[in-house]
């Protein structure tokens, strides 16, 4: 298993909004956590990437417990997440931040030795990422003044520059205009596929499109799992979150 | 201003508020004595200065300016490249002491004398107030804001003796207000648009 998580709880106070739970991504795994608003999605994503520490439960990397490492310590060893709600390098052109990435992905980022040529060849590697998710056009801009469809895009594009093994998309759609998502749709269906993906999102459409395996939160615990036809039919889940626009 | 009091406590040390006299300096390499002018020791600082800033502005250039330019603008995005931000900000601090270090070493020597008052809140805020005019997080920031400063205070307490400092006060008010990125980045933002400007009037 690329990645594992087992009885994995979290509280705020008394009120739980993790519960018990249980997943498992295998590699090349196009996982999607769907759920109405509050069901605890991100506060799952925010715990497997090391934000929030767990109360109990356990999180394995490719069979490694990872439990306690902190943010960079996970991306280092390839469980990399993207932001629900942007979380960019502001006055940086994208160039310069898929770049540092690169750097960082190889360990260079904070070394003196050799800088210039790791960062010279970060940079002709990073071009084909943006090229990869069609943002080669914007490379010079400057994050701050490029469309948010466009930053979304950058979010994709600086977690692959993490060389991930697992990434967690958090609603990778959220606030894309319609005329923009095409774009974003063709990003995820180019991501590599030995790369084990985990999608949380509300983009009904998107998440049948492309998930092969479905998880469905609800009030913080896992109300049901099964392949995108199993969840689609089942009852429960219907009457929770999908209604009948889904069968 | 703890720093301060600790240093008037330890008068064996420091000399207390008489400061470190009777410091005794050699010439330069042996060669050149420290002038009463001080056209030595001005030459050596500058010439100190121009290599730490040719060392910064290499360091700026590479991944490791762009992992602290990173780490300033959103340090939890940082994170979740995989930098490690706690090992990026201890050896920007190394490398900052160091400099603090080197001018404080010049400050000894070409003085050859060291009051208390460097130690004092006044220089504290003197070289806040010279970063933040000068532009904070800026290469240039430092060297425009310490120049911009020393003429500002030069030019304010000669027209308004008293009450220089309020002025003084006024125009950091004004910058940290509309001019976040300092006197530099007016200079920079003056210069790409009289560049459009430029562009706009040509055939």
């Amino acid at each position: 298993m690329m990645l594992e998580t087992r009885g994995l709880c979290r509280s705020f106070g008394a009120l739980a909004v993790t519960r018990n739970v249980s997943l498992s991504l295998g590699r090349g795994a196009r996982h999607a956590l769907i759920g109405p608003n509050g069901a605890g999605k991100s506060t799952l994503v925010n715990l497997l990437a090391g934000l929030l520490r767990e109360d109990s439960g356990e999180i394995y990397l490719e069979g490694e417990r990872i439990n306690g490492l902190p943010v960079h310590e996970r991306v280092r060893r390839g469980l990399v997440r993207t932001f629900q709600v942007n979380s960019l390098f502001s006055e940086l052109t994208p160039l310069d931040a898929v770049a540092l990435a690169l750097c960082q992905a190889q360990g260079r980022a904070l070394s003196f030795v050799n800088a210039r040529r790791v960062h010279a060849e970060a940079v002709d590697e990073a071009a084909s990422i943006l090229e990869q998710v069609g943002l080669l056009d914007q490379a010079h801009a400057v994050t701050r003044h490029m469309a948010y469809g466009h930053q979304r895009l950058l979010e994709i594009a600086l977690a692959l520059a993490c060389r991930p093994k697992v990434l967690l998309l958090d609603e990778p759609a959220a606030g894309v205009p319609a005329a923009e998502s095409r774009r974003l749709f063709n990003a995820l269906d180019e991501l590599p596929e030995t790369l084990a993906i985990l999608l949380i999102e509300h983009d009904m459409k998107l998440v049948f499109r492309f998930a092969k395996r479905i998880s469905v939160l609800a009030e913080g615990a896992l109300l049901a799992e099964g392949t995108p036809e199993e969840i689609a039919n089942d009852p429960r889940v219907r009457a929770t979150y999908l209604g009948s626009g889904h069968v | 201003m703890l720093l301060f009091e600790l240093a008037n406590k330890a008068s064996e040390w420091t000399g207390g508020l008489d400061g470190m006299l009777d410091i005794e300096i050699a010439p330069l390499f042996g060669v050149f004595e420290f002038d009463m002018a001080g056209r030595v020791g001005y030459v050596y600082c500058a010439v100190v200065l121009f290599a730490w800033f040719l060392l910064a502005r290499h360091l700026v250039r590479q991944p490791f300016g762009l992992s602290l330019h990173a780490v300033r603008l959103n340090p939890i995005r940082a994170r979740a490249i995989g930098l490690d931000t706690a090992a990026a900000l201890s050896r920007i601090y190394v490398l900052s002491a160091m400099m603090a270090g080197t001018a404080g070493a010049l400050l000894a020597q070409t003085n050859q004398y060291v009051a208390l008052d460097v130690l004092s809140f006044q220089r504290s805020a003197d070289v806040a107030t010279m970063l933040i005019i000068g532009g904070l997080g800026q290469l240039y920031g430092g060297l425009v804001g310490a120049g911009g400063f020393v003429v500002a205070q030069d030019a304010l307490s000669g027209l308004n003796p008293e009450y220089w400092q309020f002025w003084l006060g006024l125009v950091l008010v004004l910058v940290v207000l509309f001019v976040r990125g300092g006197v530099v980045e007016l200079l920079r933002v003056g210069y790409r648009r009289a560049l459009v400007q430029v562009r706009r009037g040509r055939p």
